[in-house]
């Protein structure tokens, strides 16, 4: 780089005059500097957790107080759309949930209930859906990293089950309102054994069996199961009120989905959201996070008090958030300044 | 000039009984003839898309291999393509020798996972760049945008909400619930009008454009 290119330093972008004012200078602070910055706060707090606190938004509340209203024998299906690439967006949000899941199905289980008549006393039933081609090895993840959570009486093709990845789930979905699931899905993925062979999932035909259906795919879940869901759409205009859909909502829209989505994605699902078509939503690692927090302060390590609480990070939520916090605030901030740069430009009449 | 049976009637007539087996299916629920048929379109759709993952690796393995024999290619891509071809068709023999084995879960845990990752967490830097160097207020139009990002950016920064309450995040969820929404909405309809007008094209034989050579 020659010095007429690169006068005012390294500091800024090439071409950056020495006598350049001070607002046309903060406006041209070279990429690599903007991103070391970036890089620098993520790192620390990726080494040193800050774990700031933070509310527990009114979205994650929702989902969470739903899961406690479940009772023995109620199904939850929790599908994997996206790729792995994204789970450190969305990662903190399944971890969480399948820890929830399972503490509280532990506790129903516990109460020795047998709704089904199979003999077993009856929890939550968890469906793991990959839906992605890589659902599989995020799912493995976050099995891994929250197993030593869940509670003793929680087993393997009773409680929980995970089912291998299928081609397109748009079509799939149809499928399984076409054919049922023991037709679709014929080898479970740790045992290869199939849908009816296995307690979890042999009382469970159709969509309309299931009761809580979590998932990342936008449209698809929410026409296939407000059309054959357990509590199907009514348009019914006097069902409408001016500020809530009633009859449309949690717990009535009990199977309607539940979406998993990133910040970016949230205007995007609102107006499905508000029309009552999702009954709640999850909004990225800002959600993860406080996810982490609500089970810390609700649940115990395999609901024994004496093992503690349920530890933050079980999918990095809170180490990610923080790292978010300091990205963010650098970048809002050198927005602001950004633009106080290019106010004083202009009014000095110059265009760089 | 009369329209060719092969590559345009035959295709038209196909496209057409489809789309009204689907349509039809779709809201005259009941007819087990139509439910059958539509059931069956939906499979052949699940094999068209499973053939159509097959196709792309060929595809891939031809163009890529004629990259690596063509002297003239620059050394760069030539390196890049034998790199890409020995990924792909290790990872799918191993895949379709074991897919459970211990190495097929070392390549996507220690390679697919790692590269998958660090390719999204490289857009976190340039999306704080952009920000940075593309959010200046230079219009009322650009000065709207603008200033609503930079809501929504210190709305979804909890340390803001720690320390100067959640007023500020409670805003930025007004946004989310009423303008966004209302825009959300409409352009949903527009979306859903478009494919009831591509659904009507095809029922008519006039949706010629998967067919090549534009549409109409």
């Amino acid at each position: 780089m020659s010095k007429a290119k690169r006068e005012a330093g390294y500091l800024f972008e090439p071409g950056t005059k020495k006598d350049d004012p001070w607002y046309v200078k903060i406006q041209r602070l070279d990429s690599k500097i903007f991103i070391t910055v970036v890089i620098i706060a993520v790192s620390i707090v990726l080494i040193t957790p800050l774990n700031i606190p933070v509310f527990v938004e009114g979205f994650v509340l929702e989902v969470a107080e739903w899961i406690e209203s479940l009772e023995p024998g109620d199904v939850i299906w929790l599908s994997q759309h996206y790729s792995v690439g994204s789970i450190t967006d969305y990662g903190a949000i399944y971890t969480s949930l399948i820890t929830h899941i399972q503490l509280k199905s532990g506790a129903l289980k516990a109460l020795g209930r047998d709704v089904n008549g199979d003999g077993i006393p009856d929890g939550l039933k968890l469906i793991l859906i990959p839906m992605s081609v890589d659902g599989q090895i995020q799912f493995e993840w976050q099995i891994k990293r929250t197993k030593e959570y869940w509670p003793d009486n929680i087993v393997y093709g009773e409680d929980w089950v995970m089912w291998p990845y299928q081609v397109l789930s748009d079509f799939i979905y149809q499928k399984f309102v076409n054919e049922g699931f023991d037709k679709v899905y014929t080898k479970d993925f740790y045992t290869g054994k199939g849908w009816n062979e296995l307690p979890v999932t042999k009382f469970v035909r159709s969509p309309r069996d299931i009761d809580v259906n979590i998932g990342q795919d936008a449209t698809t879940t929410a026409r296939i199961w407000a059309l054959y869901g357990k509590d199907p759409i009514d348009h019914s205009p006097h069902k409408y009120t001016k500020y809530s859909q009633s009859g449309r909502r949690r717990p009535h829209a009990a199977a309607y989905p539940v979406q998993v989505w990133d910040s970016a994605a949230q205007a995007v699902a609102m107006p499905y959201y508000t029309a009552g078509l999702y009954a709640g939503f999850f909004n990225g690692v800002r959600n993860g996070g406080e996810y982490e927090m609500w089970l810390n302060t609700h649940y115990y390590i395999k609901n024994n008090p004496a093992l503690g609480r349920v530890p933050l990070n079980t999918g990095l939520g809170l180490n990610t958030l923080d790292a978010m916090n300091l990205a963010q605030t650098w970048t809002f901030t050198m927005m602001i300044i950004g633009n106080i740069g290019y106010y004083y430009q202009r009014r000095k009449g110059r265009v760089t | 000039m009369a329209m060719p049976y092969v590559s345009r009637r035959l295709p038209l007539a196909v496209l057409f009984i489809t789309t009204v087996i689907t349509i039809g299916n779709y809201f005259l629920r009941g007819s087990a003839e139509l439910s059958n048929s539509a059931r069956m379109l939906n499979n052949w759709a699940v094999v068209l898309f499973a053939f159509a993952l097959a196709v792309g690796l060929v595809q891939l393995t031809v163009l890529r291999t004629r990259w690596v024999m063509n002297p003239k290619e620059s050394m760069r891509r030539r390196v890049l393509s034998v790199l890409f071809l020995a990924e792909m068709w290790i990872i799918t023999i191993i895949g379709i020798v074991n897919s459970r084995g211990p190495e097929f879960t070392w390549i996507s845990k220690y390679v697919y996972t790692t590269l998958q990752g660090a390719q999204y967490g490289m857009i976190g830097f340039y999306i704080t760049l952009a920000c940075y160097r593309t959010m200046k207020v230079r219009r009322w139009d650009i000065a709207i945008f603008t200033i609503v990002c930079w809501i929504h950016l210190v709305a979804n920064t909890p340390l803001v909400s720690y320390f100067i309450g959640y007023g500020w995040f409670n805003f930025s969820q007004w946004i989310y619930f009423w303008p966004s929404t209302a825009g959300g909405k409409a352009l949903a309809m527009i979306a859903a009008l478009g494919m009831v007008s591509v659904g009507v094209r095809g029922m008519l034989g006039m949706e010629r454009g998967v067919l090549g050579g534009g549409g109409g």
